[in-house]
Order: structure tokens, then C-alpha cells, then sequence
């Protein structure tokens, strides 16, 4: 009820704000962006003529948080002084700034630079507020951070997400663990007890794994009361069919969401795809045979941190995925906790061991050979957006610009601001690692650490810090699906919600054998009805 | 006279109606307790109880971890300050208004009396919406201080239409003798209507307070300050931490609450209101049936 009456509120935002900032920008605004390129020459001498006064920069641009960092803090000096500009940065609620954000701006409040999360960019375009800003620009003044993004586009979808109508609004990301698929976890001494040795990596040996995990008393505490998999390894399942349709099949809300696959410059939506029926014919008998955990409807995590599965850490289910390998690696170097999940683990399993006990494994292969992990966060899916009051003044865009070149350039400004001061507010540990010393979010945004990391790593800095935890993860990195992040178009926004219903409903239903197979193609005929086709069409509009 | 009643009692009617009106109201605590125990055990349990499956109704081992991060997170305090005077400043303003403009209204020789309720009804089905009463709080200056979230829902129309039935209900006659005695409309609001009026004025107290204390969301609007964030905004920070998927998480510290720390978190925002409770529930169901009158 809650969670739909803010959607309301939402749209009634975004609406108002169409409104509002189509009255605000007049025409000649945009005018001027197109314009600012070729004038570059004239304003570069005024720009150096008033260099000496800070130009100010109103900062949405990374981690949002709901306290502000102390003026006073190291990181905003120094990156001040740095880039001679002075930054306001604003300030929300995490998990709801695009709420708070739409009614700021609806007012007429405009940031420049800008989050594009929880957005939609057309809304924000079609209303004024994200400004063009050429991909070739991009080049021009930011030519090492251009080059770091374009070597790692493999799928070709770099830019994507900030393109409309052809046009570029905004700055991709690149992120060094999207290039790494999600992983499987698997109980290693469990496959131990049943006589496997291998982890499992195809879909027969998975197969075998599951089924014995369910039926030989893995735990060996006499009683049957263990299942093979539960929703999250469905996923990898899925995968080796193909497209991955979804994050999680679990019934509970909020819904996931769906997938798209971007081919030949045409867009689809995974669920629909005929090699989901082969899928879910497969787990549809697992489950008849009772080795997919009939409580998988309810998802495998019971709260808590989100990637936790419980199922998995009360020796309920013997495999698990959907996580990354960072959420599961144990303590590697000094001051290392582990990770996330870990910590949970080894709470209620005090003597479990890496590998012992539990171990990382890849994308399991299908009958095609196809085996996917799901690249969840991709290399390039988070955009900033620019605004046009960044778009109007040159020396914003280029400050903005040359921050973000200078991330991916400059190892010591990459560790101030993903970081901060050493020995202050991190150390290094004697092997290299770097640990924080910053004790929670609050903490962190006080200090100033990752306001200014724009969602993009410095590869080289990155590998170097966690080389242990890289080590590990490139010993299981498996292949996944290419990241098929896709700027929201006004049908995604329509329909997606109904959709996501609809297939979760359909898929659990055939899981769980309250429908046929065959159902399938009924679900693919009414999901293509209630705007499956329409999303298809428009994505591959908007990607053209 | 005894053995009459007592055959009353007895008869199967009476025995089948309450039967049924105690299982629905012994259902109804069950199910309103259930939920509360596993909070309040949750809160206090080492992780390998939290995240077992099932039910944690009576806690059997005991971790204050939970609370003692909770108690040592310096936001919290912030926000219990700011709420703490958030509620004072709500139920001061808000009973103030409510009280002077349901006094007139209660009033049958109000001149357009009819006029005055309908215009004031007709707020509470027809708003200006987020995005105006947003650019008004800025407007005037309201925006990230205190007032703004305590003037602009001062007066909530409904309760203070129950505070008028009520007011109405209160026979002419008293008002009439003090206006004899000389009394002039101030005298005999607060030295006859308020004191009889008690009952009602607890519970919309109450109601007030309920509000202010549980309310986040104009505070998360108008607020920039973390230092004035009230209490459930830092609640709710608290419990939605690590609770989906960030994006950028990757290989650098994880921030996730436990369970234990959040339930603990619910429980320090939630025992003033249970301390508050009882002692205005004795106003609370006389308030409500005699304020919900006609008149």
C-alpha cells in the first residue's frame, strides 16, 4: 500500500516537473549547448581571465547520502583546491532521492551534475534538466577516462543508458567487478559426503550434484532434510539455456526486474524467449523431484543483508548464486573482515574454512555450451547525468570533465577520493590492501570518502589494493551475460510492473507444476499483449 | 435475584456470543503480540538464532550487541532530540489551532457557520499536492527547520471536527451562567470548555503525538540537515542499509546492519510511545465515543 502510494507520488513528481521545467528553460538554453562546442576558444580566455575565483558546482554526482560532508573535511579541500571550485553537494535520503531530488528540482532547483539512478532519462531530457553533452566532447577533454570506457566495451552498450533520441546526456561508468559475473557458491564438503570431487560445472554434473545433495544425506545427520538448489541458483540454470530472464524468481514484492537482450541492435526481453521453456521444463521436474526448496517462492534471503542466503547458511540447500564473489571471500589479508555474506556465515558455521567447507564456482555450461553468470551491475550501467546549468557554463563542464579524467589518471586523487587521507581515515596493510577505518555510512559521508569516485574505478589502483580478493575471483571468474543496461523509455515505465507480475507469476506457477509447460507460450502471448512488444520496440528506437 | 442472573449467564446465547467475542479478541492480541515478540527477541539474539528458520517468539539466548551499537550510533540521539522537540512543538501548535478554530465553529450564532465547516471540509479532499506545498514551505522560509514540519499539517480538519462535536455536545447552559457572571468567549474557552473537555483533548494529543513521532516523510523533504533528521529517518536508514543491491559496494567496505541491531533499533523508538500509552488510555475511550458524536 505504502510502496503504491509513493509510486503515485512519484509520477505525479515527475509529472509536475515536466511541467514546471518546461515553463523554466526556455528555448535559447538549448540553444546555447549545441553551441558551446565550437565557442570553446572564446570562453577559454574569459574562463582564464577569472580563474582565481572558484567556479561552484552543485554535486549530485556519486553516493548519495543524507548527511553532508563537513566543509572543513581534507577531501573537500583538496579536491576544492585541485580543480579551483567549490562544491555543493547534496544531500537525500538513499533510497529515496529521486523523490526528493524531482521535488527540488521541480522548484527549480537543478544540480549539475546528477545521479541518472531512479530517474527516467527521457523525462529528465523532455523537461529540460539533462543537457546533451556529445560523446565527442567527451573525448576532447577527457580522453583518458573516453579510452578507459571504450577497451572495456565489450557488448557494445557503452553510452547507452545516457542516450536519447541519438543524443548523449551523460557519463558512464566503469566498475572493475562488473566485469566479473555472478558466482555460485557451493558447499564443498557437502559434495564431499556424496562422493563428488569436482566442482560441478556443467549441467549434467549440477544435475548429479543437486539430486544427491537432496537424497544422500549430505549433512550426514540422518535425517532428509536438504534440497539441491533454492531461487537464486535457478538463475545460472537459466543462463545455460541462454538469456538470464530476471535476478530472482521469488513471488514476494518488490517484483524483479526483467532482462534485455541487446542483438543486432535489437533489443528483446529475455522471459519470453523460447529457450526459458527449455529452463523451466528442467526445473519444473527438479522440483517434482523434490530437490529445488519448495520455500524458494519466498526468495532464499530472510533479511538482513540482501545477498545473504539464509537457506544456504542453515545447511538447507547445498548451492546458492546470484552473488559476487566479494560478498563471499574470507578474511585475505590483515584487517579484512570478509565479506558480507561471509560474516553471516561464519556465525552460525564457526568452523567453516574456504574451499573446506564452502567454494566459489563458475556459470554452469548447458547443452549449447552456453553458460551464464549475470553481469548485475555491468561495467557501464550507471550514468551521471548533466545538467543544463552544468551544459550552460563552460568551466563547469570542463571542471566536471577533468575530475572524472583525473580519477582514472592520478592513482593518489583516485585514493582521496574513493578513500581519503591515508592513516586517517584508511591503512595500508603491509601486503598492499587497504583497509578502512571509517566505522559506518555516516561516517564516511562526513568525511567526504567516495563523494567524488563518479561510479568509475581506476582499474590499475583497484587491482593493486585487492589483489588477494582479485586473486580468488579470477579463479572462478566465469562467463556471463553481457550487460544489457538500456536508457527507460516511456513503455519500460508502463508496463514493467504488470510484466514483472506476470512473468514471476507464470514462471513460479510452471516451477512449481500448477501449470504446464505449454503454458509457456500462453505467458509469452499475454506478456507480448501487455506491452512486451511495445518495450521491444521502443528500446530498439532508442538505442538506434 | 443472584439465581436469576447467574441462570441468565447460562443461557447457550450468551455462552456461543462469548465464546466468539473472546477467541476474536484473544486472535487479535495473538496476532498483534506475535509480530512484537519477534521484534523484541530478534533484538536480543546472537545471529545464528536470527537467521535460523522460523519463528523466535521467547528469546533463549541472549546478545545485546544489538543494542549496545544501536545506543552507541550518535544519529540516533540526534534524531530522538529532533523528534522529542518535533512532538512538543507539534501538539503546543497543533492543539492551539485546532482548539481556536474549533471553538468558533461549535459556536450556533457563528456568522456563515455552515460556510466556514464546508470551506474547511473541502481541504480534506482536495490538496495543492507535493510539489506547491513544497514551493510554499520554501517560500516563506520554512525549508530545512523544525517548523516545517509542524505548521503546514498544524490543523489535520478531521480531528479538529472532533474536537467541535465535541465542544458542541457540552451543555449551553454552563457557557451561558459564566457569560452571566461576565465572562467574556477567551475566559469561558479556557477556564470552563478546556477543563471539561479533558477526555477529548488527551486523545487528540495522543493522536498528535502518534503522528509527529511516526511521521518521516516531510522530513525527509524539507530536511537538508542531517542534524535535524528526525528519529525515524534514521530508523529507517538504519533498516534499509545493505538491504539491496548497490552498485558500487564492490570490494570496498559493506555497510549492513544486522537484524539484531535493527529490531533493537525499533525497539529504542518504540518504548516512549509504550510508556506513553497507558496512561492516556483511560481518556482515550471516553474521547473518542463522546468526540464522535453527532451534533
Amino acid at each position: 500500500m505504502k510502496r503504491k502510494t509513493f509510486r503515485h507520488v512519484g509520477s505525479l513528481v515527475s509529472a509536475a516537473l515536466l511541467v514546471g521545467s518546461l515553463a523554466a528553460c526556455s528555448s535559447t538554453e538549448s540553444g546555447k549547448t549545441s553551441t558551446s562546442a565550437p565557442g570553446t576558444t572564446g570562453t577559454k580566455a574569459t574562463a582564464a581571465a577569472k580563474n582565481d575565483t572558484p567556479v561552484t558546482i552543485e554535486w549530485a554526482g556519486y553516493n548519495i547520502n543524507d548527511v553532508a560532508p563537513d566543509a572543513n573535511s581534507e577531501i573537500i579541500q583538496e579536491v576544492s583546491k585541485r580543480f579551483n571550485a567549490k562544491f555543493n553537494v547534496w544531500t537525500a535520503d538513499s533510497q529515496k532521492y529521486s523523490e526528493v531530488f524531482n521535488v527540488r528540482m521541480a522548484s527549480g532547483e537543478i544540480p549539475d551534475i546528477l545521479r541518472l539512478k531512479g530517474f527516467e532519462l527521457s523525462k529528465l531530457v523532455d523537461s529540460g534538466v539533462a543537457a546533451e553533452i556529445p560523446v565527442e566532447t567527451i573525448k576532447q577533454k577527457a580522453p583518458n577516462y573516453y579510452k578507459l570506457i571504450m577497451d572495456n566495451d565489450t557488448s557494445g552498450s557503452a553510452f547507452r543508458s545516457s542516450m536519447y533520441k541519438g543524443k548523449n546526456y551523460g557519463l558512464s561508468a566503469f566498475q572493475l567487478d562488473g566485469t566479473y559475473p555472478t558466482s555460485l557458491v557451493w558447499r564443498t564438503d557437502w559434495l564431499k559426503n556424496v562422493g563428488i570431487t569436482k566442482i560441478p560445472e556443467t549441467l549434467a554434473e549440477f544435475e548429479d550434484a543437486i539430486y544427491k545433495f537432496t537424497n544422500n544425506d549430505p549433512d550426514k545427520n540422518g535425517k532428509k532434510d536438504t534440497y539441491g538448489l533454492s531461487s537464486t541458483a535457478m538463475q545460472t540454470v537459466l543462463g545455460a539455456f541462454g538469456p538470464i530472464p530476471t535476478d530472482v524468481i521469488k513471488g514476494t514484492t518488490p517484483y524483479s526486474n526483467l532482462w534485455y537482450t541487446v542483438k543486432d541492435n535489437k533489443v528483446t526481453m529475455d522471459a519470453i524467449q523460447p529457450e526459458m521453456k527449455e529452463g523451466l521444463k528442467l526445473l519444473a521436474k527438479w522440483y517434482k523431484d523434490g530437490v529445488i526448496d519448495p520455500e524458494f517462492v519466498t526468495g532464499e534471503n530472510k533479511g538482513g543483508y540482501w545477498a545473504t542466503s539464509h537457506a544456504f547458511i542453515n545447511n538447507r540447500i547445498g548451492v546458492t548464486g546470484n552473488v559476487m564473489y566479494y560478498h563471499w571471500t574470507p578474511p585475505l589479508t590483515e584487517g579484512d573482515k570478509g565479506g558480507a555474506v561471509y560474516q553471516e556465515f561464519i556465525k552460525v558455521k564457526p568452523d567453516a574454512k574456504y574451499d573446506e567447507t564452502w567454494s566459489l564456482g563458475k556459470a554452469i555450461k548447458g547443452p549449447d555450451g552456453k553458460a551464464y553468470g549475470a553481469n548485475i551491475w555491468g561495467y557501464n550501467n550507471e550514468t551521471l547525468v548533466i545538467t543544463k546549468n552544468a551544459a550552460k557554463d563552460p568551466r563547469k563542464l570542463d571542471t566536471i570533465l577533468k575530475m572524472l579524467d583525473t580519477l582514472v589518471t592520478d592513482k593518489d586523487y583516485y585514493m582521496l577520493a574513493n578513500y581519503g587521507v591515508k592513516d586517517k581515515d584508511y591503512v595500508i596493510n603491509a601486503d598492499g590492501s587497504v583497509a578502512s577505518k571509517l566505522k559506518n555510512p555516516t561516517e564516511t559521508a562526513q568525511r567526504g570518502v567516495s563523494t567524488f569516485g563518479m561510479y568509475t574505478n581506476n582499474p590499475d589502483v583497484v587491482k593493486q589494493i585487492f589483489k588477494a580478493k582479485y586473486a580468488v575471483a579470477d579463479k572462478v571468474k566465469g562467463t556471463g551475460t553481457p550487460p544489457s543496461y538500456l536508457p527507460s523509455v516511456e513503455a519500460s515505465g508502463k508496463f514493467t510492473a504488470d510484466l514483472q507480475k506476470l512473468t514471476t507469476e507464470n514462471y513460479i506457477k510452471i516451477i512449481t507444476g500448477e501449470q504446464s509447460i505449454d503454458s509457456f507460450d500462453e505467458y509469452v502471448k499475454k506478456a507480448r499483449a501487455a506491452g512486451a512488444n511495445e518495450i521491444e520496440k521502443q528500446y530498439t528506437e532508442v538505442i538506434k | 435475584m443472584t439465581d436469576q442472573r447467574k441462570k441468565k449467564k447460562r443461557t447457550f446465547e450468551d455462552i456461543f456470543v462469548d465464546t466468539i467475542v473472546y477467541t476474536t479478541l484473544i486472535l487479535l492480541s495473538v496476532l498483534t503480540i506475535i509480530p512484537f515478540m519477534q521484534v523484541v527477541t530478534v533484538s536480543m539474539s546472537p545471529t545464528e538464532v536470527v537467521s535460523s528458520y522460523g519463528f523466535h517468539l521467547i528469546p533463549l539466548k541472549f546478545d545485546w550487541d544489538g543494542y549496545r551499537k544501536i545506543l552507541a550510533y550518535q544519529q540516533i540521539w540526534i534524531g530522538y532530540q529532533n523528534t522529542i522537540i518535533r512532538v512538543i512543538l507539534g501538539i503546543l501548535v497543533s492543539m492551539t489551532f485546532m482548539i481556536l478554530a474549533a471553538y468558533p465553529l461549535s459556536k450556533k450564532n457563528l456568522v456563515h457557520r455552515k460556510f466556514w465547516t464546508i470551506f474547511m471540509v473541502f481541504t480534506m479532499f482536495f490538496s495543492g499536492g507535493l510539489i506547491p506545498t513544497y514551493l510554499i514551505v520554501k517560500g516563506v522560509g520554512l525549508y530545512n527547520s523544525v517548523w516545517a514540519l509542524v505548521l503546514p499539517v498544524a490543523i489535520n480538519t478531521f480531528t479538529m471536527l472532533i474536537i467541535r462535536n465535541y465542544f458542541m455536545s457540552l451543555p449551553e447552559e454552563i457557557q451561558e451562567s459564566a457569560r452571566i457572571d461576565g465572562a467574556n468567549e477567551f475566559i469561558i474557552l479556557t477556564r470552563i470548555i478546556l477543563p471539561i473537555s479533558i477526555p477529548i483533548l488527551a486523545t487528540v494529543g495522543l493522536w498528535t503525538m502518534v503522528y509527529h513521532w511516526n511521521e518521516w516523510f516531510n522530513a525527509m523533504i524539507y530536511l537538508k540537515d542531517s542534524k535535524k533528521a528526525v528519529l525515524q529517518l534514521v530508523l529507517r536508514k538504519i533498516m534499509f542499509e545493505g538491504s539491496e543491491p548497490q552498485a558500487v559496494e564492490a570490494a570496498n567496505t559493506i555497510y549492513a546492519n544486522t537484524d539484531t541491531m535493527k529490531m533493537a533499533a525499533l525497539m529504542v523508538s518504540l518504548i516512549p510511545l509504550l510508556v506513553v500509552y497507558p496512561f492516556l488510555q483511560k481518556y482515550f475511550v471516553k474521547g473518542v465515543m463522546i468526540g464522535s458524536l453527532k451534533g
